[in-house]
C-alpha cells in the first residue's frame, strides 16, 4: 500500500493530467451561423410599430375623454374617470378668467411634482415642478394635445385646450403606462411572433424599463446580431435578434493520441515504479529480518558458551571431570555456531552469486558420518534415537562441504522441529554415479499446504511467536540451493509419519 | 529459594541450572511452556526465569497465566529475542527483568538477586547480628553502618550456621553436611573457597579475618568481637 501510495498514485495523477490536457489540446470547435429571417422580423418591426401607435392613439383618446369629463366641473366625477385610466396621477385645470383647478385621482400618491403656469403662484419644490408658460392658455395648441417632458424622468406632462382660454395639464405616470402596455403586449405578441417562432429564429423584446419582455429561442449569446429601437411617447421599445449559431466539436487525432501514449507510458512507469519499491521494501524487510534472526540464533549457544566456560573454570581443580564435560558442551556449542555462520556466508554468496562448488575425491559415508556425530549428543539429550543405513564407501567425486552442509541442515531440521518423534533415519546411497540422501523422522510432518513454502528463505511452516523452536529460515533454502548446483534436486517426499526428505546428486565414481 | 527456569535449549537449562545451584539456590526445570506453569502451581518457586520461545505455551503466556493469580512473585524473561517491542511487551505482562541473550552467569545471578531483593517482604523477623554485620536472609544482603553487601543463599546458610553455633568451631563436615547437602560431594577446597569469596565480601580486612576466623584442623567459627 505504501509503495503504491508514493509510485503508482502520483503517476495515475500524473497521467490524468495529461489526459484531460491533451482532450482540451485535441478539442476543435466549428461554428456554423444560420442568419436570421430579415423578412419575418421586418413584418413584426412594421406590425408591433403599428400596435404601439394604436396603443398611444388609444390613450390620447381616453385622455380626450377625461378632459371633457373636467370640464364639467365636477372634481369627484373627474377623479374616479381618470381612475380608469393608467398612470394619471395629477389632473390641473387652468382659465384664463377663473380659478385654477387640480384634481388627485389617487390622494394616496404624493410626493408628485407640482404643475403651475409662470403666472401663477411660485412651486414649493421648484427644482421638480413643471411650469407651464402662461402664453398657453392664449396660443392654440394641436388638437391631439401636446406632451411634455418633466425634471423627473418618471412622469410625462399632457396638455389640451378643451375650449379657449381654458387649459387641461395630466400628470402621466411613465412606468404605469408601460406597465400597462407591457401587459397587453405579452398576450398579444404571441401572435406575430409565431412566424419567427416556426423559423428558428432567436430573439428578445425590451419593454422601455430594460426587462426582457419576451423571449424566443435560447441561442442568446454574445452581442446581438441586430437591434430594432421603438419609439414611442412612453419610452423605447428594442427587438434584438441573434443568429442561429451551432457548434460543432471534433477531436485532433494527433494530438489525442500523443496525450494518450504519454499517459500510457506514466500509467505504465507507475507500475514499474511500484513493483520496484514493492522489491525493494520486501528486500529491505527480508534483511532487517535475516539480521534480527541471525542475532536471535546466535544468542543461544553464545550463552551456552558463557555459562559453560564460567562453570568450566569453577570445577577445573575441584572436579576436572565435570570440567571436561563443560568444555565438550562448549565444543558442541562452537560447532552449532560453526554450522550457522556457514549457512550465514553461504546465504551471502548466493546473494551476491559467488557462490563455487569444488568436486573433490571423498567418500561420501566418511563424510555424512562426522555431521551425524557432531549432532549425536545434542539429539541424544533431546531423546531422538539414530537409525543411519550407509552403501557409500567408495570414493566419488562431489563437493564434501556441500554435502556436509546439507546434512547438517536435514539433521538441524529434525533437533529443532521433530524432536517430539524421538527419531531420526538417515539412508545414504550411491548408484550409478549418483549419491541419495533420505533423512526421515516421526516428527509432526509438514502440511501439504506448506511443502514448497520450506524451501523459501525465511519461511517457517510456523510463524508466530509460540512456534517453540527458533531458526533462521535459511537451512532448507540454502539446502535445496545446493542441491541444484550440485546437478541434483531436494524434495520432501510424501510420508504417513513426519517428513522424509531426499537428496539426489551426481557423484561419479572417483578414478 | 527455589527457582522455576523454563528454556526449550536443554544446554541453557542446564548451563543455567548449574549456575544458580552454584550459589545455593534449588532449581526446577522446565522444558516447555506448560511443564513450567505445572511446576510453579507444584513447587511454589520463589522466582520464575521464563524463555520466550518454548512449545506448547511460550514465555508470554506462562508469565499471563502466573500473573493472573500472583502478582507479586519475580518473573524474569531469558531471551534471544532482543527487540524493543519484545522487551516492551514482556515488562507490560508483569515481568519484573527483562535480560536479553547472550548473557553471562554474573549477570543473570546479579539480577535474580536483584529481583528477589525488591520482592522480599519488609520485616526483619529472620535478620540475625554477626558483630557490626546485620544479615537479612529474605533480600540475601548483609549490612554495616548503611552500606550493602550482596550474598548467596548459600553464603547466608553458612552464616547463619556459624551465628547457630556461637562461640563453637563448625567442623568442615557439618558446613558441606548443612550449606551442599548430604547428597552432595564437594571436596573441602570448594569450601575454602566460598570461605574465601565470603570474606572477601563481608570483612573489613579479608587477609586479617574477624567475622570468620580458621579452627585449625577443624573448621571455623564466628569471632567474637
Amino acid at each position: 500500500m505504501r509503495a503504491a501510495l508514493v509510485t503508482l498514485v502520483p503517476m495515475l495523477a500524473a497521467a490524468v493530467l495529461v489526459m484531460v490536457g491533451g482532450e482540451r489540446m485535441a478539442r476543435r470547435e466549428v461554428e456554423t451561423r444560420t442568419l436570421f429571417d430579415r423578412q419575418r422580423l421586418l413584418d413584426l418591426d412594421e406590425t408591433f410599430r403599428a400596435e404601439l401607435s394604436r396603443l398611444d392613439a388609444v390613450y390620447l383618446e381616453l385622455l380626450s375623454g377625461l378632459t371633457t369629463v373636467a370640464l364639467s366641473d365636477r372634481p369627484d366625477l373627474v377623479a374616479a374617470e381618470a381612475l380608469k385610466i393608467s398612470g394619471v396621477r395629477l389632473i390641473r385645470m387652468f382659465y384664463k378668467n377663473g380659478k385654477n383647478l387640480s384634481i388627485l385621482p389617487d390622494w394616496k400618491r404624493s410626493d408628485l411634482p407640482e404643475i403651475e403656469l409662470s403666472t401663477g403662484k411660485h412651486p414649493l419644490n421648484f427644482e421638480k415642478a413643471v411650469v407651464l408658460a402662461a402664453s398657453m392658455l392664449d396660443e392654440p395648441l394641436p388638437p391631439k394635445g401636446k406632451w411634455i417632458a418633466t425634471a423627473d424622468a418618471k412622469y410625462l406632462v399632457h396638455c389640451r385646450q378643451p375650449a379657449t382660454e381654458t387649459l387641461a395639464v395630466f400628470l402621466i405616470d411613465r412606468a404605469s403606462v408601460c406597465e400597462r402596455i407591457a401587459s397587453h403586449l405579452s398576450t398579444w405578441l404571441k401572435t406575430p411572433l409565431t412566424p419567427i417562432r416556426e423559423a428558428g429564429g432567436s430573439l428578445i423584446v425590451d419593454s422601455p424599463q430594460g426587462s426582457p419582455q419576451i423571449a424566443l429561442g435560447s441561442e442568446q449569446h454574445g452581442p446581438a446580431a441586430s437591434i430594432i429601437p421603438i419609439r414611442t411617447n412612453f419610452g423605447d421599445w428594442q427587438i434584438r435578434t441573434w443568429d442561429g449559431l451551432v457548434v460543432t466539436q471534433s477531436h485532433d487525432p494527433a494530438t489525442l493520441a500523443l496525450a494518450t501514449t504519454l499517459a500510457a507510458l506514466l500509467t505504465g512507469s507507475g507500475v514499474v515504479l511500484m513493483l520496484q519499491q514493492k522489491r525493494a521494501l520486501k528486500l529491505a524487510s527480508e534483511r532487517v529480518f535475516f539480521v534480527n534472526r541471525v542475532s536471535h540464533e546466535f544468542g543461544a549457544p553464545l550463552t551456552n558458551l558463557s555459562l559453560n566456560l564460567d562453570l568450566a573454570t569453577d570445577f577445573l581443580t575441584s572436579r576436572p571431570e565435570e570440567a571436561r564435560r563443560r568444555l565438550g558442551l562448549v565444543a558442541e556449542e562452537i560447532e552449532r555456531l560453526s554450522r550457522l555462520v556457514a549457512n550465514v556466508l553461504t546465504f551471502s554468496h548466493r546473494e551476491r552469486d559467488t557462490l563455487e562448488l569444488k568436486q573433490v575425491s571423498c567418500v561420501p559415508e566418511e563424510v555424512i558420518q562426522r555431521v551425524i556425530e557432531s549432532f549425536r549428543p545434542s539429539l541424544e539429550r533431546r531423546g531422538i534415537g539414530i537409525e543411519v543405513e550407509f552403501s557409500a564407501n567408495e570414493p566419488v567425486r562431489i563437493d564434501p562441504d556441500a554435502l556436509s552442509q546439507i546434512t547438517g541442515n536435514l539433521l538441524s531440521n529434525v533437533e529443532k522441529y521433530a524432536a517430539a518423534g524421538k527419531w531420526l533415519g538417515l539412508d545414504c546411497t550411491v548408484t550409478e554415479d549418483f549419491l541419495t540422501l533420505e533423512v526421515r523422522d516421526r516428527g509432526e510432518g509438514i502440511p501439504a499446504a506448506a511443502r514448497q513454502r520450506v524451501f523459501i528463505p525465511f519461511e517457517r511452516v510456523l510463524q508466530t511467536t509460540n512456534e517453540g523452536a527458533s531458526g533462521t529460515g535459511l537451512g532448507l533454502s540454502i539446502a535445496r540451493d545446493l542441491a541444484r548446483r550440485m546437478g541434483g534436486e531436494l524434495e520432501l517426499l510424501e510420508s504417513e509419519i513426519g517428513a522424509t526428505f531426499r537428496l539426489r546428486v551426481p557423484a561419479p565414481t572417483a578414478p | 529459594m527455589t527457582i522455576l527456569i523454563a528454556e526449550d535449549d536443554p544446554l541453557t537449562l542446564e548451563a543455567l541450572a548449574a549456575c544458580i545451584e552454584s550459589e545455593g539456590f534449588t532449581t526446577l526445570r522446565a522444558a516447555d511452556g506448560r511443564q513450567a506453569v505445572e511446576l510453579w502451581r507444584s513447587g511454589k518457586p520463589d522466582l520464575l526465569c521464563l524463555d520466550i520461545m518454548m512449545p506448547i505455551l511460550d514465555g508470554y503466556e506462562v508469565c499471563r497465566r502466573v500473573r493472573a493469580s500472583d502478582r507479586s512473585v519475580p518473573i524474569l524473561f531469558l531471551s534471544a529475542k532482543n527487540q524493543e517491542i519484545d522487551v516492551v511487551v514482556g515488562l507490560d505482562l508483569g515481568a519484573d527483568d527483562f535480560i536479553r541473550k547472550p548473557f553471562t552467569r554474573s549477570e543473570v545471578m546479579a539480577r535474580i538477586r536483584a529481583a528477589l531483593r525488591r520482592s522480599a517482604p519488609s520485616d526483619t523477623a529472620d535478620s540475625f547480628i554477626l558483630g557490626d554485620l546485620t544479615v537479612r536472609p529474605r533480600s540475601l544482603i548483609a549490612e554495616r553502618d548503611g552500606k550493602s553487601m550482596d550474598l548467596t543463599p548459600r553464603e547466608i546458610s553458612m552464616l547463619r550456621l556459624l551465628h547457630e553455633h556461637r562461640g563453637e568451631a563448625v567442623s568442615r563436615d557439618v558446613f558441606l553436611d548443612t550449606c551442599w547437602g548430604i547428597d552432595y560431594f564437594p571436596d573441602s577446597r570448594t569450601l575454602d573457597q566460598h570461605i574465601l569469596l565470603l570474606r572477601k565480601k563481608i570483612e573489613l580486612d579479608p587477609a586479617n579475618p574477624v567475622i570468620i576466623q580458621t579452627v585449625r584442623a577443624i573448621g571455623y567459627r564466628l569471632g567474637e568481637r
